[in-house]
């Protein structure tokens, strides 16, 4: 064993309190990374795992828009906006089923609405605002012939699943109970039930049969209020309809103020518009009010599904690698063709779900700089001191011919060694803390919980690239902090040292 | 759809009466409130709201109005875009029903909630008092145009309101609100709204054209158009569920 290693762990022992010191805070400073990036690991990999198999499959495309499109819809700071529709279907789902490695692949839609009371109910009839959560629902619109091949993690728990070319809705097992007290009648399956759609088009209701209740096999994280519907009952609920793109023609009238970019030229003429109203008194008779809608024939066309209309394909691939080549695939035909579409992974797919995982990381990642920072300042002072009181013992080094490399050497390699011994019972805790917490079997009481958790108990999954890079830090950590320490003990000169001694 | 609530709750406010010049606010306020209020007489007017946001087609929406304050009675029956045609609400008392027409469905909701989607409460739908709701901070003198104004800054009194601060501009010569501004508690201008043109309705001045300027989103605006305003008495069979269904047969 060389030397300086030599010195440097007989150093180590001579100074046990001061070692322990340091060493205590580098070995915490391992478990906080260890463990920390234990949790991590698992809420990322818990969302993963549970969003691919349940939810995005492992490529999602939609149509593009300037904001990210998720399979909860476009994320914009203005807040509801439509979710596009794939432009040239037929033609993208074609080129991504007939990709290398594609197993299988689906195409939907989503929406959102609510649990509508009925026309007989009145105030009282309805839970207290505080339930409204209860009645939102975020509806899955789905092809069953395609859909329920790539997604077979979903158990029926009552009833069926929605069979091909079935209208009906499935809701999941657990909020039934919430759904019927939010109604105030027993919701079971069989019962139709009053959904109003939103959209920016408008508000539509449509009645549906629950055909079902489900629930998810694994474990992770997903959309407490999903619930599926067949496709053409979702278009119908989100405004997906044949005249969405309606012309209006309007007068000038209707129009003029909107170019207007002085208001006070508004204000130049007459302000009382006499000619505007109509009959302002009398009686209107309720027969002419009868017609008042007019033809409403041309509304029935407009109303019907449009069937071509698709917000997303979803596919399943044969492995990691066939994923990433099918979305860069995708990717460059759009590019190619000029289709505004795009291609992504299921972290895209997930859009605030999986974003939850990144916005937990950077927040440990900043506690972990803190950290760091703060322990360097730490470790440098208890070493400055060490220093200090071993003034002497440098200074006889460097009088019988040490130099100032060696010096230098000699407290490197002993903070270096504090460093990697306290680093590995780190790690070695660290294995313990994770190993009960496991054991511990400690359940997941809400929604942000089961993120944080990758599922429904607590169980952070330690990888080997944490170990070594916790190890790696927590090296430089010690290698980082010898730097001033050493400086201040050699502008010590080494005739004062001896006479300190 | 939200621009149309919002706009369309505007216009239920800014209905004004013929007033003095004196510049007594505290009456002007009430006159207003007093003018806005169609207690004891219905009202019923086409409203037609054009919505234009940068780089977006226009939205159009038309919907016949019929009111009954004293009863606390609405009927908004949408006429266009086509698509949503026959589609309404029905207000009694607290309790809202919207009807689809595609459906034939009505749902229930209260007055206390938001009106669907929108940023309107059903409320808003509602009469509004400037005098509860709000206290005179300072009153200036203005033109707008070539009209000459009183500029009325108000600050709310409570919580409930849409704005914490308002300014109104409204004629010296006529009672009528040319244009309002609404601030936001930290004072940053939320919307300006220009009334530019009036109907008198059996003796009552009602906005007709109404101009809603988004001062958050530059380039968003809305026109409000009504015609044929009237507060002829209506049948009491309007402000019922199986009225929706009839126009709709």
């Amino acid at each position: 064993m060389p030397v300086v290693v030599r010195m440097a762990f007989r150093n180590i022992w001579e100074h046990k309190a001061k070692s322990l010191i340091v060493g205590t805070l580098l070995a915490l400073g391992v478990i906080i990374l260890i463990v920390g990036n234990a949790f991590m690991d698992a809420a990322r990999e818990g969302i993963q795992k549970s969003f691919i198999a349940n939810y995005t499959g492992d490529v999602f495309i939609s149509g593009k828009v300037e904001s990210p499109v998720s399979l909860f819809g476009v994320q914009s700071m203005g807040g509801l906006e439509d979710t596009p529709n794939i432009p040239e279907f037929e033609r993208v789902w074609e080129y991504a089923k007939g990709l290398p490695g594609i197993t299988s692949a689906t195409s939907m839609a989503s929406g959102f609405g609510i649990l509508a009371q009925d026309e007989d109910a009145t105030i009282g009839d309805t839970e207290a605002d505080d339930n409204r959560r209860d009645a939102f629902l975020f509806l899955f619109g789905v092809e069953s012939d395609t859909y329920w091949r790539l997604f077979d993690q979903v158990d029926v728990v009552r009833g069926r699943r929605l069979g091909p070319g079935e209208t009906g809705i499935m809701l999941q097992e657990d909020r039934m109970e919430k759904i019927s007290k939010y109604l105030k009648h027993d919701v079971k399956v069989g019962d139709p039930i009053l959904i109003q759609g939103i959209s920016n088009s408008g508000f539509r209701i449509r009645e549906l049969t629950v055909v079902g209740t489900f629930r998810s096999r694994s474990e992770g994280a997903g959309p407490e209020q999903l619930s599926y519907v067949d496709i053409n009952s979702l278009r119908l609920l989100s405004g997906m309809t044949v005249g969405a793109a309606e012309d209006i023609d309007l007068s000038y009238a209707q129009t003029s103020m909107l170019s207007t970019t002085d208001a006070d030229s508004l204000f130049g003429g007459d302000m009382i518009d006499s000619g505007a109203a109509a009959a302002s008194t009398g009686r209107i008779r309720e027969s002419s009010l009868e017609g008042i809608l007019g033809d409403t024939s041309e509304r029935e066309r407009l109303n019907q599904a449009d069937y071509g209309a698709w917000h997303f394909i979803l596919l399943r691939t044969a492995g990691p690698a066939d994923t990433k080549a099918a979305i860069a695939s995708l990717n460059g035909y759009f590019a190619r063709e000029k289709v505004d579409a795009v291609a992504g992974d299921w972290q895209k797919a997930s859009g605030p779900y999986g974003q939850s995982v990144d916005i937990l990381r950077v927040i440990f990642s900043i506690a972990v700089i803190m950290l760091a920072v703060v322990s360097v300042i730490i470790i440098m002072n208890t070493l400055v001191i060490s220093v200090i009181e071993r003034t002497g013992e440098i200074g006889t080094m460097r009088a019988i011919g040490a130099g100032r490399g060696f010096v230098r050497k000699l407290f490197a390699t002993e903070t270096i060694v504090l460093s990697f011994i306290f680093g590995v019972v780190g790690i070695v805790l660290s294995f313990v803390i994770v190993w009960i917490l496991r054991l511990l079997d400690i359940k997941a009481g809400s929604q942000f919980l089961v993120i944080l958790f990758g599922g429904k108990t607590l169980s952070p999954i330690i990888g080997a690239g944490s170990v070594i890079g916790s190890l790696a830090l927590i090296l430089a950590v010690g290698y980082l902090a010898h730097f001033y320490p050493v400086s201040v003990a050699l502008k010590i000169q080494p005739v004062r040292a001896m006479q300190n001694e | 759809m939200k621009r149309f609530f919002a706009a369309l709750a505007l216009a239920a406010l800014a209905i004004a009466p013929v007033f003095s010049q004196a510049p007594d606010v505290s009456k002007i306020l009430r006159e207003l409130d007093d003018m806005g209020d169609f207690s004891g007489r219905d009202f019923s007017a086409v409203y037609t709201i054009v919505s234009q946001k940068p780089g977006e087609k226009e939205t159009v929406t038309q919907a016949r109005m019929f009111r009954r304050d004293g009863r606390k009675q609405f009927v908004l029956l949408i006429v266009m875009p086509e698509v949503n045609k026959g589609q309404g609400y029905l207000r009694e008392d607290d309790n809202v029903w919207f009807y689809d027409s595609g459906s034939r469905k009505f749902s229930h909701s209260s007055i206390k909630e938001n009106i669907q989607n929108s940023e309107a409460k059903n409320s808003d739908l509602t009469k509004r008092s400037l005098l509860d709701d709000y206290g005179v901070a300072a009153t200036t003198e203005g033109t707008i145009g070539k009209y000459p104004v009183w500029v009325i800054d108000l600050k709310a009194k409570n919580t409930e309101v849409s704005y914490e601060r308002m300014k109104l501009h409204v004629r010296k010569d006529q009672n009528m609100i040319l244009k309002e501004e609404d601030f936001s508690v930290s004072g940053r201008l939320m919307r300006t709204t220009l009334f530019p043109k009036y109907a008198d309705v059996g003796g009552k001045l009602i906005p007709s054209q109404i101009l809603i300027i988004d001062e958050l989103n530059p380039g968003e605006k809305s026109q409000l158009t009504l015609t044929e305003q009237s507060v002829a008495a209506l049948p009491d069979s309007v402000f019922t569920k199986a009225f929706l269904e009839k126009v709709n047969k």
